[in-house]
Parts: structure tokens; C-alpha cells; sequence
């Protein structure tokens, strides 16, 4: 186990060196001198303003220098200001990452109590019409657009019915729809994911062997099939982080609640360089961090790679 | 044992004919399941639509009307119009060879350099794979939309743009289940059989690796249109993708989105659009998928026992 | 047959009684799979010495895991040595350029075990006979499809088997076409890694006369890699026997069944059930206690001491070579003199 843990860890090291790289490199990638995407009011200045600017900014260092540079920044917490609010491009993602993360929690909270026992009880009523029905139901949450549900949610619940707010990020009542509509495709691929799962552990041995033993029929799901049906979905829960995070850019942008995704967008459509790049990296940063757990937990979980001294990787 | 006496027991080689006949039949079996049947015919729908749009549209998709601004579908509009007047219908129907073409390129782009790389990277391993596969897990460290933001962000906005954008980020995960394929195969005794002639690494990889690896590819490329066409509309959507008035189904719908309480019908319908496409190849793909593992285990079966199928046929 | 009393006439005992026209010289061949983490490694072939002649059969016999088909893929260089040295016809292959060595192979080919995967399950048998001849540019597309025609016939297929794919044809079927494709560009040498082990008892006897027909046809020299010694008796001119990844006897074949000097090779030959039952009966056999050690941490000495009736705690000490006993053989064994002959 340490093992595993420790050869994750080191593949996790460059992977982290990458990201801190691109998002350097973003700087020098985006159309334009490097020079307008720090510093905001850059047009109309005068050329010897500019070469203090660069100079002042670093830009005229080497190239290795300057990475050094930018993760000594990144490492002390300075990412940057935005060039549209004048503010440190660290508090706004302070202040953007808690609504965010609200989301996609409560996302995932729905998609969990709403997926897992889908997948079940489809196993378990496999081949009947609450099989079909599940299966149907998955298969048109998937392949449902985010803008899409997120407009009928608005236009059926807040309109019409007008039982949640459309707008904003007070309270809990404005969580429900943005959190349930981005919930909707991680149930869908739990639901089928837990099913089939099931399904497999239903037929193997040791479960049959359980029920020989004489357990009814609820213990043996509940005690043996589900645990080990778990494993892959407990995996799918690290890659659907990354789902929720890109999701957010739209239900946040849709819904008007302040959040990373938001923030995202507003810096691409204005071209606030420091912002995006400040934005992409916590991102990148935490999904990596998120996936390590993911990774270690999944190796705890699993009682094969727990034991064993070779890593899974 | 002389030439010609042991002809015997070893079937005559099946003609042109009998080999179309049996991927006919593949096709036949296919068909006779209900959800591939109904994913393809919408696809085959969707089809005639981007190839014949311009006669089918019953209006100019771009000609604006303020007069008749904001009508409900009708029979005139079936789709009912936008607040520029101008019918949705046909802007949908001329937005179905876009929004296509956008898809397929993107899978094509994402296809040909995954499976490169999963090839080079599965099969040469040691530095080449560990290098490959690190870039893919740098670039996967970025979540998929956010990645394409960040493409789109650089490269400007516009259909060519979004081809670049969703096709490379799908790029990772061409790599990753073409590199699991061939690290699957690449102990085979028939790959050492071919290095063992003298076979060229190229060689290799393009006449014994790659067409037993291509269903796997096959039918991933089949699945990912699906995500292709959700990436593609949604970025649209969200501004920085294609840009109006060029009509894209996500472009559209985000044109909507002002007028969502007075005209639902002009974001529900492209919308509607972009459902029906990804449901259609989901419904196909996952049978597809099926099928194409059912062959596996079945031909496995066939491999396992040594004296095969035409044992009792047998007069050796 | 005539090609062994052939051989033994003309071979002069060279330090290992090796024949004079040698076509592969193996000299101190090391294989070991090192471990991807930790230390030590698997010691798949340790120090392995002979020469194979032109012409002849030399038979590698053993246990699985000896490391018998290792020895022949790493001479092949289809697995890298770990050191040692492997001429062909006087070219040294341990140090070819890829290229090279890609155009040497056309002189050296090998028949695999499993019939089934070792053919391209999405080539015909066409195809797959075609190819090498492609690859070592064999004249042009007629001439091919004449060639693979022609093999074949030899090898008793028949001209419509061509547009078949494997999983059409039976265990021998699959096995002639693997032989036809070895053949395709004119060998010298052919492995042959346990040929006929995953084939049905009536269809290896068809398989082995083909391959000895085949040999006299051409003048192939066969490497010829099993465990079965019943096998190998009808098929090889000398063998070797290996255990644990070395060389522990080597014997021009009517010498090696009749007076087997090594424990090894005598355990093994007892093993092998004689027809008649009152014989079989009355026999002595010599069974071998312990289980097979691990190729990891071979013992230490003689590595086959730990399980020797005859081990003396010099075994345990000290690492027989294989040494010249006479009439062209040799044995790694520090008793072998004192030995009963059988």
C-alpha cells in the first residue's frame, strides 16, 4: 500500500510541473503582446513605458528564469491582478471557489442518492419494466445538453411554477436547480454504472454461494454485492469531479451565480489573461489533488492492491 | 505425404461474394436490434438533413423578418420564429450540416492522432510511452470543457476553432484505450511471429496492430461523437465557439436564452436538436460496443481450443 | 539414421565435442528479466555455451521454466541478451544495427507453440505465408502467390487453404501454415519451440515427419526446443539438457538414452513409461524430491543439488562447468565419473 501510494505521488509530481508550465506558457500563447494581457490600460502608452512595464514584469528575463519566477509567485499565493477589476486574481478565486464548490457537492449529493439506488434496484429487477425504464431514463440523461436542462428547469420551476429562484446564489433555494441540473448526467452514469456493476457482482460465486448460506435476499445485496460493486463506482466519482467542474461553466453562466465557472468564462470573453490562467491552474491543481485521494482511496478500498506489492498503475 | 492428397478436410476459400455476404449479414444482425435501428435511422435523418438542407428549408435560414418577430411554431414556422423573424426551422435544419461537420472533424482530429500516439506509446514503450502518457495526463488535468476554453481562448472564436479545440481534447482519450488495446496484444506469439521475419517496426504496427486494435477505436470514435457534439454546442453556447448569426444548434440556443419566457421555441428546438443527435449515436454506439465485445469473447473461445472448429472435418 | 552416424564420424571433439561446420555459435549467453522494482532478477539463462552444426537437430530439453524457449528466443534476438555473444554463419548478431539484423532474419525463423496465436487472426493464410516474402522483397506479386502456392503444397495444405483465416483450420493445420511461413524465404536455421506440444497425439506424428521431411528436402538446421525426450529421441542428432536456465549435459542422442551421465537427465529418462508393462514394472526409477526452485534465487553451487539423490555438500559449494566426457559429450556435474552409467 505505501508503495502504491508513494509511486502515485510521484506520478502526480510531474503531471503538477506540466500544468504550472502551460499555464505559463498561456501568457506568451495568447494573441497579442504579453505586455496587454498584465497590465490593463496597456493601449496608448508610450514604447519606453512599455520596455519599463516589460522589464518591471520580468519579461525581458530568460525563459527558465521566468517559470522560476512564476512558480515562486504561484507557491507564495500571487496569481496575478485582473486587468478588468483592478483585483488580486486571488481573491476573486477565493471568493468565486466556496460558491463552487457548493455546487458541485450538492451535485454530486443528488447524483449519488439518486443514481447509486437507480443502478440497484435495476439490477436487482433486472429485465423488468423498472430495468427498461432505468436504462431509458440514463440513457436520455446523458444524452441531454446541460443549457438545455438547465433552460426547461428554469422555464417549468421558476417561471411557471415558481418554486426556486432562477437567479443568483442566496440561500439554499437557489442551490436546488443548479445543483439538480448538473446532477443530472453524473445519476444517469452512476445509475448505469452501479447497474451493471451489480450485475456482474450478483453473478459471481461468492455470491451465490452467500445465498446458498441461506441470508434473504437483502442481506445478501446489501452485505456482499454492494460493497464490491462499489469499487468502480467509487473511481467514475474522481473522473465525474472533472465533469462537475466543466459543467459548472455553464449551470454558473446560466443561473448567474458567481463561481469559478463564471469567472472562467468572463475572462476568456474579455481576454482578462491573468484571471484565466489564475483560474485554470487552482482547477487543474485541484482535480490532480482530487484524483490523488480518488487514487489512494480507491487502493484502500480495494483489498487486492492493498496487499499486494506491485503498484496498479 | 505427397502434394495432392491432403487436399481433403480443408474448405475451398470463400469467393468475393460469400465474404460481402457475411458482412452483410453482420449489418443484418445489427439492424434486427431495436435500439441500433433506431440510432441509426435518426442518424440517417439527421443525415439527409445536412446534405439537402438548402431544399428542404422551407425559408432563408439568415433572412430577417421584424415583423413577424417572436411567432409561436405554426404551420408556416414549424419551429415558429426568432426574435429577428427569421424561421427556426430552417435555421435548424442549416445549423444540422454545421453542428455535423463541427462533430465528425472534431472525432476525425482526436481519432488519427489518439490512436498515433496510443500505437507509439503502447507498442516502442520505455521513454517514448512514459513521455506520451505524461503529456496526456498534463493535458487531462485540465477538465475536458475547461480545456477547450482555454484552446478557444488562444486560437479565437469560429467553427475551425472549435474543430481544433474539441478534437485535441479528446486527443488523451483516443491515447489512453489505444495504448490499453495494444499493450493487450503486443505479447501475442503472432507480433513476435512478425518480428521474428524481419518485420519493420511500421510495418508491424500498421498490418498487425492497428487492424486488430481498430474495432476498439471504431467504436470509441462512434461513442465520442456524442461528446463532441454536447462540447461543441455547449461552447457555442457560452459565446466563444461559433459565433452568430452563422446558425449552430448551441449558437441558437444562446440566442434563445434572452427570449426564453416569451419564446421558448427558439432555444428549445436546436436544443432539442443536439439531444436527439447524441441520443442517436449513444443508442447506436452502445450496441455497437456490445456486439464488438461479444466477438472478442467468442473469438477467444475459438482460440482456446487448439484443434478449432474443423477438428471433426479433420482427415489429416 | 544416416545423419548421425554421419556426425559422429566426422565430428573431432572440440573442447565441448561440438561438430567442425558450426552455424550458430552460442558463447556465455545471459538472459535475466530484471525486476521493474526492487532488486534482483529472474535468471532465465545463465552462461549458456554450444554450437549448433550445419545440418544437424540439436534438441534443448528440460522442465518448463528451465528456461529452454528463452534460450532459443535470445539466440534468435527476438529477446535482447543480457551478455554473451551469438555468431550466425560467422556474423556476430549481438551487435547488429536493427536494420541489419531485421535483413539477417531471413536466415533464421521459428516455429512457435501455440498454432493458433501465432497467427494474425485477421490474415489470411495467404496473407500470413505472403509476408515474409514481402518484407525480404521475394520478386514480384506472381511470383509470390506462386511461391506461397508452393509451400503450401510442401506442407500439405493444399493451394485452396490460401484465403482461409486461422480460426477456420484445426491445431495441425494451423501449425503446417506456421511452418510454411518459416520457411518462405529459404532458413538456415529454424527454431523450433515446442512444436508439436498443443497438438493432439496423431497429429504430432505428422507434424514431426513433416518437419524431418522438410529438413532433408532442404538441409534445414533445426533447434529443436521440448520437453517430451520421447519426441526428441525420433527427431534430434545431439541434446542438450538444460535445468534452471544451464546447460547440464550435452550428448550426441543415442549416447544421451543410452548411458546419461547427468542425475538430471537419468531422473528425467526414468520418467519416460517404457510400453511393456513387466519392464515398466520392474524398473528402478529414480524419483526427484523438492519442488523446482525458483529461477530467482537459484541454489547456490550445483543448482541442481537441492534436489539430487546423489548430492554431496561439495555440490552445494562449488558451480560444475560442463566438461568434455569424451565421445563428444559433456557434463556439468562434479560426480559424473563415479556415477552407475545409467
Amino acid at each position: 500500500m505505501i508503495r502504491y501510494a508513494l509511486n502515485r505521488l510521484a506520478t502526480a509530481i510531474p503531471t503538477l510541473l506540466g500544468v504550472l508550465l502551460v499555464t505559463f506558457a498561456l501568457l506568451y500563447a495568447m494573441p497579442g503582446d504579453p505586455i496587454a494581457h498584465l497590465v490593463s490600460a496597456a493601449n496608448g502608452i508610450t514604447p519606453r513605458e512599455m520596455q519599463e512595464l516589460r522589464g518591471r514584469f520580468g519579461l525581458n528575463d530568460p525563459m527558465p528564469v521566468q517559470f522560476v519566477h512564476y512558480v515562486g509567485h504561484v507557491v507564495h499565493g500571487d496569481l496575478g491582478t485582473s486587468i478588468l477589476s483592478n483585483r488580486s486574481v486571488g481573491s476573486l478565486i477565493v471568493e468565486a471557489l466556496p460558491n463552487t464548490i457548493e455546487l458541485a457537492l450538492a451535485a454530486l449529493a443528488i447524483s449519488i442518492m439518486i443514481g447509486i439506488p437507480l443502478g440497484v434496484i435495476a439490477a436487482i429487477r433486472h429485465r423488468t419494466w423498472v430495468d427498461h425504464v432505468s436504462i431509458g431514463a440514463s440513457l436520455l440523461g446523458v444524452s441531454m445538453p446541460e443549457f438545455w436542462a438547465a433552460m426547461l428547469a428554469i422555464l417549468i420551476f421558476s417561471v411557471n411554477l415558481q418554486w426556486f429562484p432562477a437567479f443568483g446564489a442566496d440561500g439554499l433555494s437557489a442551490l436546488v436547480l443548479p445543483a439538480a441540473v448538473l446532477g443530472i448526467r453524473t445519476s444517469a452514469t452512476l445509475a448505469r454504472v452501479t447497474r451493471s456493476s451489480m450485475l456482474e457482482v450478483l453473478g459471481r460465486q461468492y455470491v451465490t454461494t452467500a445465498r446458498a448460506k441461506g441470508l434473504s435476499e437483502w442481506a445478501v445485496v446489501m452485505l456482499h454485492a454492494l460493497k464490491n460493486a462499489l469499487i468502480p463506482v467509487v473511481t467514475l466519482l474522481g473522473l465525474q469531479l472533472g465533469y462537475l467542474l466543466a459543467g459548472a461553466v455553464v449551470v454558473e453562466t446560466i443561473f448567474a451565480r458567481p463561481g469559478i465557472g463564471s469567472l472562467l468564462i468572463n475572462a476568456v470573453l474579455n481576454k482578462d489573461v491573468p484571471v484565466l490562467r489564475g483560474t485554470i491552474l487552482v482547477v487543474a491543481v485541484g482535480y490532480v489533488l482530487v484524483n490523488l485521494l480518488v487514487d489512494l482511496s480507491y487502493g484502500w478500498l480495494d483489498p487486492r492492491i492493498r496487499s499486494a506489492r506491485r503498484s496498479a498503475a | 505425404m505427397s502434394a495432392g492428397s491432403v487436399a481433403v478436410g480443408v474448405k475451398v476459400a470463400p469467393s468475393p461474394r460469400e465474404r460481402l455476404t457475411s458482412a452483410r449479414r453482420t449489418l443484418r444482425e445489427l439492424l434486427h436490434e431495436p435500439t441500433f435501428a433506431i440510432g441509426l435511422a435518426i442518424l440517417v435523418v439527421l443525415l439527409v438533413l445536412a446534405a439537402f438542407g438548402p431544399w428542404i428549408a422551407p425559408h432563408d435560414p439568415n433572412a430577417i423578418e421584424p415583423t413577424a418577430s417572436l411567432q409561436p411554431p405554426s404551420l408556416s414556422h414549424l419551429m415558429g420564429t426568432d426574435q429577428l423573424g427569421r424561421d427556426v426551422f430552417s435555421r435548424v435544419v442549416a445549423g444540422t450540416r454545421l453542428t455535423l461537420w463541427i462533430a465528425v472533424a472534431a472525432v476525425t482530429i482526436s481519432t488519427v492522432l489518439g490512436t498515433l500516439l496510443g500505437l507509439l506509446s503502447g507498442y516502442l514503450g520505455g521513454v517514448t510511452e512514459t513521455l506520451i502518457m505524461r503529456v496526456m495526463d498534463v493535458q487531462l488535468a485540465f477538465p475536458g470543457l475547461i480545456f477547450a476554453l482555454v484552446l478557444l481562448a488562444v486560437l479565437g472564436p469560429g467553427a475551425g476553432s472549435v474543430i481544433i479545440a474539441v478534437g485535441i481534447g479528446g486527443v488523451p482519450t483516443f491515447a489512453r484505450v489505444t495504448r490499453g488495446a495494444v499493450l493487450a496484444l503486443v505479447s501475442e506469439d503472432y507480433i513476435t511471429a512478425a518480428r521474428a521475419l524481419g518485420a519493420s517496426t511500421t510495418r508491424i504496427l500498421a498490418r498487425h496492430v492497428l487492424p486488430n486494435v481498430a474495432g476498439t477505436i471504431i467504436v470509441l470514435a462512434t461513442l465520442w461523437l456524442a461528446f463532441a457534439v454536447l462540447a461543441a454546442a455547449a461552447l457555442s453556447f457560452l459565446g466563444v465557439g461559433v459565433r452568430p448569426p452563422t446558425p449552430e444548434w448551441g449558437a441558437m440556443a444562446n440566442d434563445g436564452r434572452a427570449v426564453l419566457v416569451e419564446g421558448w421555441w427558439v432555444s428549445f428546438f436546436p436544443s432539442l436538436m443536439v439531444m436527439l443527435f447524441v441520443l442517436a449515436v449513444n443508442l447506436a454506439g452502445d450496441v455497437l460496443r456490445d456486439r464488438l465485445d461479444a466477438t472478442l469473447r467468442s473469438r477467444r473461445a475459438v482460440a482456446g481450443d487448439p484443434e478449432g472448429p474443423a477438428s471433426s472435418t479433420e482427415q489429416e | 539414421m544416416s545423419q548421425r552416424t554421419r556426425d559422429a564420424d566426422q565430428a573431432s571433439p572440440v573442447a565441448t565435442g561440438e561438430p567442425h561446420d558450426a552455424l550458430v555459435e552460442v558463447r556465455n549467453l545471459c538472459k535475466v528479466y530484471r525486476r521493474t522494482r526492487g532488486r534482483g532478477g529472474v535468471q532465465a539463462v545463465t552462461d549458456v555455451t554450444l554450437t549448433i552444426g550445419r545440418g544437424e537437430t540439436l534438441a534443448l530439453v528440460g522442465e518448463s521454466g528451465c528456461g529452454k524457449s528463452t534460450l532459443g528466443r535470445t539466440l534468435l534476438q527476438l529477446e535482447r541478451p543480457t551478455s554473451g555473444s551469438v555468431r550466425f554463419a560467422g556474423t556476430e548478431l549481438t551487435t547488429l544495427r536493427a536494420a541489419d539484423l531485421r535483413a539477417q532474419r531471413r536466415h533464421m525463423q521459428l516455429i512457435f507453440q501455440d498454432p493458433h496465436a501465432s497467427l494474425d487472426p485477421r490474415m489470411t493464410v495467404g496473407q500470413t505465408i505472403n509476408e515474409p516474402l514481402v518484407v525480404h522483397r521475394f520478386g514480384d506479386r506472381a511470383e509470390r502467390r506462386r511461391r506461397v502456392g508452393e509451400l503450401l503444397e510442401r506442407v500439405g495444405l493444399g493451394g485452396r487453404a490460401s484465403g482461409r483465416y486461422p480460426h477456420e483450420l484445426s491445431g495441425g493445420q494451423r501449425q503446417r501454415v506456421g511452418i510454411a511461413r518459416a520457411l518462405a524465404v529459404n532458413p538456415q536455421l529454424v527454431v523450433c519451440d515446442e512444436p508439436v506440444s498443443a497438438l493432439d497425439v496423431s497429429i504430432q506424428a505428422q507434424v514431426l515427419n513433416l518437419l524431418a521431411e522438410l529438413r532433408e528436402a532442404f538441409g534445414l538446421t533445426y533447434l529443436f526446443i521440448s520437453h517430451n525426450l520421447g519426441v526428441v529421441r525420433h527427431v534430434a542428432d545431439r541434446v542438450a539438457v538444460m535445468y534452471l536456465g544451464e546447460i547440464v549435459e550435452l550428448a550426441p542422442v543415442d549416447e544421451l538414452f543410452r548411458a546419461p551421465r547427468h542425475p538430471y537427465t537419468k531422473a528425467l529418462l526414468s520418467a519416460i513409461p517404457l510400453p511393456d508393462p513387466s519392464i515398466e514394472r520392474a524398473r528402478e526409477r529414480i524419483v526427484l524430491t523438492g519442488d523446482l526452485p525458483s529461477p530467482a534465487a537459484p541454489p547456490s553451487g550445483c543448482r541442481f543439488h537441492t534436489r539430487c539423490p546423489f548430492a554431496q555438500p561439495l555440490c552445494a559449494r562449488e558451480h560444475p562447468e560442463l566438461t568434455d566426457a569424451g565421445d563428444g559429450r559433456s557434463v556439468a556435474c562434479h560426480l559424473w565419473e563415479e556415477l552407475p552409467p545409467r
